[in-house]
């Protein structure tokens, strides 16, 4: 199910570390919050989760927020090449402590320095699609026809 | 066993009481359940205990169990639930407990046949087998919750020395006469066990210390003020000498001992509980209490307290639901409820947090055939006292969801 909802090109553009990640949430009053999260990455079981550094962060409120009340938060993808992917995810738990904890704790001290980690978000992707400019374009002009300026459409006007 | 049979018709079950408080986090509502009535687990569960991985035995002030049943359980969303310091399933008998059993290769809470939430054990930290150099084992000396070290030093308390003087909730006393602890730990052992737990990454977030009160000494607690000075002390060189994420629960001391602590030690944040929010109850359930100090006396440290810890490092916790313990109790949950958050209220404004614990009715107390109150009640104490402190914009960092885990209400407060 999971390989299905992030495909190829969404697995290749996480695993590529110049693909810059946003993630966006709402809390409770309702206001959306994104912030650049570029730890998210792939799991080994088809879900992501990124590395949460600060425990008040709004994005951690949020994702509390979310998984107690079955919200979901939008995951956005631009890769280097500029091709961009949206991913609609469900916060599934929050690793905080123990064996699984203590490795992504370890991994994160020994790349970044002396930085402290809250929480490790595991987040289940439920739908994804590509964003890229030319991708929305055709699939808009062939779903709505309708909705499009007349001046590009004519044979004699250009 | 509950008992009373037929306990569920005589108040909201936990999916009514989850729809009827849409703005309380279900999963905070679950662990109060839970909580409230314990948890038994089937072999299923039993047989997906790893017990070199999970947390089985435990010595700490409430608990002495050497059994190979999960301490206690974590919720997805990080929420602990403290069932297992004061044992499990018949050790809750005024309700049935929840049971915790494997389905489709999950460990989930399952009651009356239905998978309510998806749960995980507590894992045991590194240092729980070691030994120290006086051969004692560390497990032992220091009690862990997922982030936290706990110590209890004086494993008896003094007040059960007097008759009559015991809060009547507590099983301290109970549960010391049962097993083979020593009443008083050792320092040296304490602090060596700290070190050793202190090396493992990524684990403890905070250091706790509590226990019986010591009522000797120059002065009425000296005893008990030397006794954590000395750990503290040792805890704090660990620390370079500065100040780290602690939290002590101790009798309530006097301004000039509230002072030493502070001045003498590492410390950062301190607690005395009221237990109970009422000045005739707090003489009823807590009779040592309201003998040595009283009620206002107590409040009257408390707001000491934050003078020299600051506001936001001081708090007082209760033991929610005693408050409607019969014949003295309160005769509703209605006025309950309204009396005891309008003395949080008044408390909270002097800067002191108050946080609530849920009450468990445990064979070893006095309290053994009270019944708790209903799971609405808990909530709406929870979500009360939370919205108190965001009233007076006092944080509860001290005892957050990570450190005790005892306290729906600083739940709540993660959003
Ligand atoms: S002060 Fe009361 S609650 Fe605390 S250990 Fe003594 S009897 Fe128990």
């Amino acid at each position: 199910m999971m390989s299905a909802i992030l495909g190829e090109e969404i697995k290749r553009a996480l695993a590529d570390p110049g693909t810059v990640r946003a993630v966006a949430t709402v809390g409770k009053d309702g206001a959306p919050h994104i912030a650049f999260k570029q730890s998210l990455r792939l799991r080994g079981d088809g879900n992501l989760e990124y590395d949460e550094g600060i425990e008040t962060s709004q994005t951690n409120k949020n994702l509390v927020y979310s998984i107690w009340f079955g919200k979901t938060v939008s995951i956005s993808l631009l890769t280097p090449d500029r091709c961009g992917y949206n991913i609609v995810g469900r916060p599934l738990r929050v690793l905080i402590a123990g064996r699984e904890f203590r490795t992504h704790y370890t991994a994160a001290r020994e790349e970044r320095g002396d930085i402290d980690l809250s929480a490790v978000w595991v987040i289940e992707p439920v739908a994804s699609y590509e964003q890229s400019f030319d991708k929305r374009r055709q699939e808009e002009e062939a779903a709505h026809p309708l909705l499009q300026h007349l001046d590009r459409l004519t044979v004699t006007g250009q | 066993m509950s008992n009373d049979r037929n306990w569920r018709e005589k108040e909201r079950s936990l999916s009514e009481v989850i729809r009827k408080y849409p703005d309380v986090s279900p999963f905070v509502i679950i662990k109060t359940d839970v909580q409230r009535r314990g948890v038994l687990y089937t072999e299923k569960a039993l047989a997906a205990v790893d017990p070199d991985i999970h947390l089985t035995k435990l010595r700490s002030d409430y608990s002495n169990k050497e059994d190979l049943t999960p301490v206690s359980l974590t919720m997805r969303d990080g929420t602990s639930i403290n069932v297992g310091d004061e044992g499990s399933g018949d050790a809750h008998s005024d309700r049935d407990p929840y049971q915790v059993d494997v389905v489709d290769g999950k460990i989930v809470l399952v009651d009356e046949g239905n998978v309510i939430e998806e749960v995980s054990y507590w894992e045991k930290p590194d240092y729980y087998e070691k030994v120290t150099s006086r051969g004692t084992p560390m497990w032992h000396v220091v009690s862990p919750r997922p982030q936290r070290l706990c110590i209890h030093p004086h494993q008896q308390c003094d007040f059960w020395k007097t008759p009559g003087y015991g809060c009547k909730f507590c099983t301290m006393s109970a549960v010391y006469h049962a097993g083979n602890k020593p009443e008083l730990l050792n320092t040296q052992d304490i602090v060596e066990t700290v070190a050793e737990a202190l090396k493992e990454p990524g684990r403890n977030v905070n250091i706790f210390l509590t226990g019986g009160t010591l009522r000797g000494g120059k002065n009425f607690l000296d005893e008990e003020l030397d006794c954590y000075i000395d750990i503290l002390a040792g805890i704090t060189r660990l620390f370079g000498g500065k100040r780290f994420p602690s939290q002590l629960i101790s009798t309530a001391f006097s301004r000039e001992q509230l002072r030493r602590l502070h001045d003498s030690t590492g410390l950062a944040s301190y607690t005395a509980d009221l237990e109970v929010l009422n000045k005739s109850l707090f003489e009823w359930i807590c009779p040592g209490k309201a003998a040595t100090i009283g009620y206002e006396e107590w409040k009257n440290r408390l707001y000491e307290a934050v003078e020299i810890f600051g506001r936001g490092n001081v708090d007082t916790g209760i033991v929610a639901g005693v408050e409607l313990a019969q014949p003295n109790g309160f005769q509703t949950e209605e006025e309950a409820l309204e009396s005891t958050l309008s003395e949080a209220d008044e408390i909270s404004s002097h800067g002191v947090g108050v946080v609530g614990c849920v009450w468990k009715v445990h064979p070893g107390s006095v309290f053994r055939k009270q019944t708790s109150p209903s799971l609405e009640y808990y909530v709406r104490l929870a979500r009360g006292l939370d919205q108190i402190r965001r009233k007076y914009n006092l944080s509860i960092d001290m005892d957050n969801y990570r450190r005790c885990g005892n306290h729906p209400d600083t739940d709540l407060s993660r959003i």
